[in-house]
């Protein structure tokens, strides 16, 4: 390999191996197709193309005979006649479980296996052997890696990979993984808009006073839908929100005009060679209704003989019009989100070669009130931003520039009456930390039990376990001395660290949250849309569990002190105590939190004189064998 | 003994001497006693040529190489290279014996 080098400054000639630039790239690892940029000679980024010109690499695998293994086109080539063989698609399946996949109705039907694998995660079933989709990621990694050092001339010393915004825990790690096991270092993962936006230089915006604005990224790709907002000040980015749908993309666009041509012939097939050639045809159609406004396309009938269909730009528009407006729904909840309004958005930025399409153009704009920027290519948009990232990340260029992202969703605790307890709420810039402090429940608890949930809901069953750990070793003490300080840390991968301390003596414990699987994007939806539907009856509920979990308390309040200063009390006063208890153990019965908060204050009253004698009590037992003199 | 630069190199030298103000100066060549292999290649702008200097010129550039480095760089040509993502001056060195994954260093 030929070692190229730089005139240096008289004597300032740099040692071997540590000159700079240091080779870095960013990855943009799609669902449909892959890439990889770098900063090129003129300081831009590029994306790197490999032996034929061609940049995308279809996101494919295919693992032949005799453990060979083709990536790419020479992948998709076998998609037909290996189909068990050839895996497509494997990003909708990184870092997920099989039984999450299966009660997911969007799922679609796979010609190879899907088994659950180690630590719950999902695993791919070939003929001859079994992969998972970390390792199938990192064949397409590493063809990629391959590619870009042959282009820059050396090993790769680190690259930015991007993840959907939505990618939750496990996905992020499982894409983590997917990198060390194609070799490379991974500087960062990056939200794939928070990318495309550096791409368009948002970072270096001169137009507005002082480089501050709000920018909307609407990325439509080939199966996936996501939309950022983003606010730049003084030069540094921060996503104010995301949203997005993983099962939307310009693939639906090619089955809405595929299952246009069927009913326009009259027809139906469920032969994989007929359906790949009319979805081939819709996406050949598609295309080319870009710049003309009809086209006529030949597609195959059952005998074989070709018929010629035409199809118009505004009969597409109308096809694809729902789709379209799902996008919109998702959009106008991040700008609510984010507290933006459209008017208020500086630029609006285009990515995913589906924003290609005319009719996305249109509604964008029109969603917006604006036109959107398009300037670059929108399939590469993403890996280019990432070029740009993974240069400033190894220190080939000097800029101030921060990179915030958010949480997608919120991150808590269990407490008592299991209840969540929000720590880290949605939309949080990360890399964040915060703590809160909880107490014990009962007198001499010396375990707590730490749960962790991700979710926007009130009650514990709504919301998704990430994990769960003990802090052990709580000097005993009442309850409510105990000082437990727990802390949440998410790094800037979105990777989340639980540690909790008991204060007095500074134990402490901790868990780095690696969940066994992830939540599907359709979940994340789902508990985002009830949260806003169920607000208030989570709200009433949250009130009951509160209500139940302070009359639990005082009822064992109770139960200690007659057992400790029962003699306090004659016969007939014991039975008015132990009357006003059971009235509260009878209202927890009910699902009404007023009632219990009544009786909850009833009992209290009707008790006071117990508590009076147990005080004097008290006092008298620290006087004991003093002269009152001394208290004077 | 002599070592020279293709014109290509020549052109992209002139390029960079003039951007740092100094159309003038030499470009020294040379080597240094570091790296895994052995030696590595030194390229430098010379304000001043030094005694023990050996002068040459190739497309109107001025070489200069100090006379122990001279040695091992006898027949030397400097070329440049420019891709996409990679640009910068190569040393085509005929008594390189072998050299390192990278080809930073090598021995002679």
């Amino acid at each position: 390999m030929d070692f190229l080098l730089d005139i240096a400054e008289p004597g300032q000639s740099a040692a071997p191996h540590s000159r700079r630039p240091q080779r870095v790239v960013g990855i943009d690892l799609g669902t449909t197709f892959s890439l990889v940029a770098a900063i090129s000679s003129e300081g831009e980024p590029l994306c790197i193309a490999d032996s034929e010109g061609k940049c995308s690499l279809p996101s494919v695998v295919h693992y032949g005979d005799r453990s060979t293994v083709l990536v790419g086109e020479a992948a998709q080539g076998k998609a037909l006649s290996h189909p068990q063989q050839t895996i497509s698609s494997v990003k909708r399946l990184m870092g997920r479980g099989l039984q999450e996949l299966q009660s997911d109705s969007q799922q679609q039907a796979t010609p190879w296996s899907l088994l659950d694998g180690e630590g719950g995660m999902v695993c791919i079933g070939l003929p001859e052997r079994v992969v998972s989709p970390v390792e199938v990621s990192a064949e397409i990694l590493k063809a990629l890696k391959l590619r870009a050092e042959e282009a820059l001339g050396g090993p790769l010393q680190g690259a930015v990979v991007t993840v959907p915004a939505y990618f939750d825990d496990a996905q992020r790690q499982a894409t983590k993984d997917a990198a060390r096991l194609a070799g490379l270092q991974v500087l960062r993962l990056v939200n794939e808009p928070t990318a495309a936006a550096l791409a368009y230089g948002l970072d270096r915006f001169e137009a507005a006073a002082e480089r501050q604005g709000l920018f909307a990224i609407y990325d439509l790709g080939g199966g996936t839908f996501d939309i950022s907002i983003l606010r730049l000040d003084q030069g540094v980015f921060q996503v104010l929100a995301t949203g997005g749908n993983s099962r939307l993309g310009g693939d639906d666009f090619d089955q809405r005009l595929s299952r246009e041509f069927f009913s326009l012939l009259g027809e139906e097939t469920a032969d994989p060679y007929r359906l790949q050639a009319f979805r081939q045809a819709a996406r050949a159609a598609k295309e080319a209704l870009t710049e003309a406004e009809e086209v006529t396309i030949a597609l195959p009938r059952a005998d074989g003989s070709q018929v010629p269909l035409s199809i118009t730009r505004s009969r597409f528009a109308t096809l694809i019009d729902d789709l379209l407006r799902s996008t919109g729904l998702v959009c106008r909840r991040a700008m609510k989100d984010a507290g933006v309004t459209p008017e208020q958005l500086q630029g609006v930025v285009l990515v995913g070669g589906s924003t290609r399409v005319p009719a996305v153009r249109r509604y964008v704009a029109q969603l917006f009130m604006q036109e959107p920027l398009s300037d670059l290519d929108p399939d590469q948009v993403v890996a280019l931003g990432a070029a740009y990232q993974a240069d400033l990340l190894a220190g080939n260029k000097e800029s101030e520039l921060l990179l915030l992202d958010v949480t997608p969703l919120s991150l808590g605790l269990e407490t008592m009456g299991e209840l969540v307890e929000k720590v880290i709420p949605r939309n949080t810039p990360i890399p964040t930390a915060r703590a809160q402090e909880f107490t014990t429940f009962k007198d001499g608890q010396t375990a707590m039990a730490i749960h962790v949930l991700q979710g926007e809901r009130e009650l514990v069953s709504q919301c998704r376990s990430l994990a769960r750990f003990e802090l052990r070793g709580i000097p005993p003490m009442v309850a409510g001395a105990a000082r437990i300080r727990v802390t949440f840390r998410v790094d800037a991968d979105g990777l989340l660290t639980v540690s909790a301390s008991e204060e007095t003596t500074g134990m402490e414990q901790s868990v780095a949250v690696k969940p066994s699987y992830g939540l599907s994007d359709g979940q994340i939806e789902q508990m985002l849309r009830d949260a806003l539907t169920h607000g208030v009856d989570d709200m009433r509920l949250r009130l009951l569990h509160e209500a139940k979990v302070e009359a639990e308390r005082v009822l064992n309040a109770l139960r200690a002190a007659l057992q400790q200063d029962g003699d306090l009390l004659n016969e007939s006063e014991r039975q008015q105590v132990e009357a006003s208890a059971g009235r509260l153990l009878q209202s927890l019965l009910s699902d009404n939190h007023e009632q219990i908060n009544q009786q909850v204050s009833r009992m209290d009253k009707e008790t006071t004189f117990f508590a009076q004698r147990r005080m004097d009590r008290g006092i008298k037992a620290a006087m004991q064998g003093h002269h009152i003199g001394e208290f004077a | 003994m002599a070592v020279s630069m293709t014109e290509r190199a020549a052109e992209k030298a002139r390029q960079m001497l003039q951007k740092r103000g100094t159309p003038d100066a030499a470009i020294r060549i040379g080597i240094s006693t570091a790296g895994c292999s052995g030696l590595s290649y030194k390229l430098e702008y010379a304000d001043q040529p030094q005694e023990s200097d050996q002068q040459f010129e190739s497309f109107g550039i001025r070489i200069v190489v100090d006379g122990k480095s001279l040695l091992v760089l006898d027949g030397t040509e400097v070329d440049f290279e420019s891709s996409a993502f990679k640009s910068g001056f190569k040393f085509v060195n005929p008594r390189v014996k072998e050299q390192c994954g990278c080809g930073e260093s090598f021995k002679v």
